[in-house]
């Protein structure tokens, strides 16, 4: 017992039985309680991961002690939540307990504005938060720089403009930011995402903070960005001391860096304790679904069809499209080929921006393009005429990235289903209900969802129905862009699924385009990955390693992945420079962050533009340096 | 029954919407069902009781003063001699009963009541106006006559603003600029210069002068309509309705208007409903849209000017009653209607 209270006066951030809730009805009688009884603590100069699912209250959890739901109905309402020995909790929620009846009732010890005071002195001072969408944090209007003095003069640091300025530039080298003087007078939405976070990061730094809450901060970005920050939060600890309280759904990012974990589920803590201990040999079965999602996956070997003689089904040719942005043009799609093979699953990955979803909208027609053929089973789709093109809709089918966008929130499933069947009047009535029947049983869902409107159902039934929508033509080809990218992991894992189970049974060919490499694996058989709107590198999966890779670009994209501190991933990362992705004109576009290239200054790499070759084991690489 | 009207209440403008909904649909019930129930016809002029008062005396008492009661009594005196000068002398035993009893100057109790017993009679409900024409009868026949020129506006503002809007939001380019060019030429002319020129120009018909009307919201409701169908092409269902291997016509008719318009439709008929009732009455009153002997509320109205001020309130009462009924529902209806949708996609 001792020793516990001894511990305890020793963290930083100590919460202690913490219940967070909401009225459902206005009535005070049902409540959904958001965070329900919650222990968590972090040591001073610890990184300490919380995951959940979305919906499991770890956003409100920190809204909660940080004062930010005080206007809520009761809000926070029970619990202790001490930051250095200061207490929290009366500043941040005006309704208690009945000490007799349990019922929650409003405390009538009001606000003091003493009390605020400190709130506010303690936010944003000793605790600072950074959330998943940085560029909303920022404010259009002002540079980079004027938030960066803003912050700094609201932590109080003494001297004029010109002093703050070099104390500024200071901090955004320290999180990374190189070029920070050119930054300090750009404007939030001329900057990257990548880089809108780490400037979020240097000006909670200004204050000197003890404790750094980021809540989701790398889910909007891409891997690699993701590394670097991940790298950046170690820096940040072994460097200043920084605790940091990591929120995130990924049990990637969570393992690869955090000391402890808690393991959130419907606001409860399910399980907690040293992350590897935890993830290893977890007890709850909530954290074994988190862990183990895939891994029933790993067992199914992926059926080789990367045997040549499988008939070709799908072949690009020298695919450009160009794109107007403002003043500035450039080719998203620049001089693409690629051949997919009857039955097999072709993966496409690469970081957001590099032209994956182009591609997928100019092969599917849905956008013109600058040039190049698209040959399915021999004829150019691109030129086929209204009424061919009608047919060949059939045959090739699209899944997209957010089911809701795609389902017309007005239609019934039923008459989204029979939509792609009802335009010709080919089928009978009852024929399309036949088919809308068995279509929605092979996505396992039940007859009766036909009635139902999009509206209310989950994400991942939505999913269901945009697959059922693509089957119920009988395709041979599905374009998948980024199917799973908006679920949650274990809806992911029942969709990939799915989508193995089609392939067995109905010999669908995919293409299949995302940005988790992990997924990829999975389920492809070839994988090419995309570079600012060229193909870089198309290997077959068993050569998609960081020892297999053929370009640096891979390579970089493979160790970026997060896993449990791998030392090989993290040194092969630090290879790469600190820089942000530019369109670079001419060459080797990949030359400003290629540590090749970077070392030998070779002059090719800047006039020519490496051609995709062959190479041994299979696969085909656009590099001058890469060996065969 | 009840429940669903219930439910509706407790929407958003959900109270505007059912409001609205019953005038609009008592309006449309008397237009449609009128014929059958009236006791006599809008040009049937019954000349023995020209400006007789509505039947029931309360009516009468509830809406004018004493003083008014008394001009209305003497003009009723004044009136009579004249109309029985002017029509046959020899029919008409209940009037000539009346005008001997008033012979004998009654006291004031009595007056009313010997007024009222003497009029009963006549099946004028509402009273008459000075052609001795049912009221009952001139208000049915006008609901009649602003409801269709209404829909005359509809049909031209919705028929040509809606596809209009639809292929301006949907295809850019040409369309898009001869959207811009035709509404902008149609913003260019005030409403109502419009309207009188082409009164002047072609022969002062209502129908036409409605049809300008509806040319003139053109602007607005094609505008409406193509900046929502502008956004809502970059969504992701219209993408895969194209994907689908949908037609164009099929998308605009389908996903872009029926799934995704149809409420701004309705709230844009409402709203135009309401504007062309106030349009039509407001020319008819000043003698440019429906002439006599057709009927219409403006031109009850505009009848009745010289004999307001000298006590029958009743023919200018009535008419501006069902004015204002007619279009406070169509605009409470519209109004809801937009309440409700605003919230739909709040949310
Ligand atoms: N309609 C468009 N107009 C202008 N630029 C676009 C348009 N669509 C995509 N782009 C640009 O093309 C590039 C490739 O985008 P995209 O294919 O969506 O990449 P990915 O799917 O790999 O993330 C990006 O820089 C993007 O901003
Ligand atoms: S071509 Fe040159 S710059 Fe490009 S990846 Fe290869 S070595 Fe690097
Ligand atoms: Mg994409």
């Amino acid at each position: 017992m001792k020793v516990v209270e001894e511990k305890n006066m020793h963290s930083l951030l100590d919460i202690r039985d913490l219940c967070i809730s909401f009225e459902r009805d206005g009535s005070g009688e049902k409540y959904l309680h958001a965070v329900n009884r919650i222990s968590l603590r972090v040591d001073p100069g610890e990184i300490v991961g919380i995951i959940g699912q979305s919906g499991s209250g770890k956003t409100t959890l920190i809204m909660g002690i940080l004062g930010l739901l005080r206007g809520a109905v009761p809000g926070v309402w029970r619990g202790e939540a001490f930051l250095d020995g200061k207490s929290l909790l009366p500043l941040c929620g005006e309704y208690a307990e009945e000490k007799s009846g349990g019922k929650i009732v409003k405390r009538n010890t009001p606000f003091q504005s003493a009390q605020e005071k400190l709130l506010g002195d303690l936010r944003g001072r000793d605790i600072v938060t950074i959330f998943q969408e940085p560029r909303a944090a920022l404010d259009p209007y002002f540079r980079v720089g004027e938030h960066m003095l803003e912050a700094l003069r609201r932590s109080r640091a003494p001297g004029g403009e010109t002093e703050l300025r070099t104390q500024g530039i200071e901090l955004l080298q320290d999180v990374g930011l190189v070029d920070a003087a050119r930054l300090w007078d750009l404007h939030p939405h001329q900057i990257s995402g990548g880089m809108a976070q780490r400037v979020m990061i240097a000006m909670a730094l200004c204050a000197r903070p003890k404790l750094l809450v980021a809540d989701e901060p790398s889910t909007a970005l891409d891997v690699t960005t993701q590394a670097k920050l991940l790298e950046l939060f170690r820096r940040l600890r072994d460097k200043h001391g920084l605790a940091i309280l990591l929120i995130s759904h990924d049990i990637g990012v969570i393992q690869e860096i955090s000391q402890r974990v808690y393991v959130m589920r419907h606001g409860e803590v399910v399980e907690s304790g040293e992350t590897r201990e935890v993830l290893e040999n977890f007890q709850h079965p909530y954290t074994g679904s988190l862990v183990k999602a895939f891994a029933h996956f790993e067992h199914i070997p992926a059926t080789s069809i990367a045997n040549s003689d499988a008939v070709s089904l799908l072949e690009i040719k020298s695919l450009r499209k160009r794109f107007q942005q403002g003043d500035k043009s450039f080719w998203a799609l620049d001089d693409v080929s690629l051949e997919l093979r009857e039955g097999e699953t072709y993966a496409l990955v690469g970081e957001s921006g590099s032209g994956k979803s182009t591609l997928a909208l100019s092969l599917m027609v849905l956008q013109t393009v600058n040039g190049g053929e698209v040959l399915y089973k021999g004829e150019d789709v691109l030129k086929a005429d209204k009424k061919r093109m009608r047919a060949l809709r059939r045959e090739i089918r699209m899944l997209f990235q957010h089911p809701e966008a795609v389902l017309n929130p007005g239609m019934t499933v039923g008459a989204i289903l029979s939509e792609g069947l009802e335009k010709d009047g080919e089928f009978t009535r009852n024929e399309i209900d036949q088919r809308i029947s068995e279509v929605l049983d092979q996505v396992h869902l039940d007859p009766s969802h036909a009635l139902r409107f999009p509206g209310n159902l989950s994400t991942g039934e939505k999913q269901r129905v945009t697959i059922a929508r693509a089957l119920i033509t009988r395709p041979k080809l599905l374009v998948c862009d980024e199917p799973v990218s908006s679920l949650d992991l274990a809806i992911q894992a029942q969709i990939m699924e799915l989508l193995r189970e089609f392939q067995g049974r109905l010999g669908l060919t995919y293409l299949f385009i995302s940005h988790n490499l992990q997924l990829v694996k999975l389920l492809a058989h070839r994988i090419g990955v995309m570079y600012m709107g060229r193909l870089v590198e198309e290997a077959p999966a068993g050569g998609f390693t960081t020892e297999g890779a053929r370009h640096p670009y891979t390579r970089l994209l493979l160790a970026s992945v997060p896993s449990m501190g791998d030392e090989t991933s993290r040194s092969i990362c630090a290879e790469f420079p600190d820089v942000e992705p530019v369109r670079l004109e001419g060459g080797c576009l990949f030359r400003n962050r290629c540590p090749w290239y970077l070392k030998s200054r070779n002059p090719e790499c800047e006039n020519k533009t490496p051609p995709l070759r062959n190479v041994l084991g299979g696969g085909k690489v656009a590099c001058h340096l890469a060996g065969d | 029954m009840i429940s669903p009207f219930l439910r509706i209440l407790g929407k958003p403008g959900g109270y505007r919407m059912l409001l609205g909904g019953l005038l609009v649909f008592l309006l449309a019930l008397v237009t449609i069902t009128g014929t059958y129930w009236t006791r006599f016809k809008p040009d049937e002029m019954d000349f023995e009781h020209p400006l007789v008062p509505p039947k029931s005396a309360w009516l009468t008492r509830l809406t004018t003063t004493a003083d008014g009661r008394k001009a209305l009594m003497e003009s009723h005196q004044n009136a009579a001699p004249s109309t029985s000068s002017s029509s046959v002398t020899e029919e008409g035993d209940d009037l000539l009963g009346a005008l001997k009893e008033e012979e004998h100057p009654p006291t004031e109790a009595s007056t009313a009541k010997v007024e009222f017993s003497a009029l009963r009679d006549h099946g004028h409900v509402l009273g008459t106006d000075k052609n001795g024409r049912d009221m009952i009868a001139l208000l049915v026949a006008g609901a009649r006559s602003c409801f269709l020129p209404g829909l005359v506006a509809c049909a031209v503002a919705l028929g040509i603003g809606v596809p209009l809007g639809l292929f301006a939001g949907f295809y850019e380019g040409r369309w898009r600029m001869f959207a811009r060019i035709f509404n902008g030429t149609l913003l260019s002319m005030p409403r109502m210069v419009l309207i009188l020129v082409v009164i002047c120009v072609l022969e002062p018909n209502v129908y036409i002068t409605m049809a300008v009307l509806g040319a003139t919201l053109i602007p607005r409701v094609s505008e409406l309509i193509a900046t929502r169908v502008r956004i809502l092409s970059g969504m992701g269902f219209i993408l895969a309705a194209k994907e689908g291997g949908l037609g164009d016509f099929r998308i605009l008719t389908r996903h872009l208007f029926w799934y995704q318009n149809r409420a701004v439709f309705f709230i844009q008929f409402s709203l135009i409903m309401a504007e062309s009732i106030l349009t039509e009455t407001t020319l008819s009153y000043l003698q440019f849209g429906t002439k006599p002997p057709d009927v219409s509320w403006g031109n009850i109205i505009e009848g009745s000017r010289l004999t307001f001020f000298s006590g029958q309130y009743w023919i200018t009462f009535f008419p501006a009653v069902a004015i204002i009924m007619a279009i406070l529902g169509f605009f409470y209806l519209g109004d809801g209607l937009n309440a409700r949708l605003a919230y739909r996609e709040g949310r």
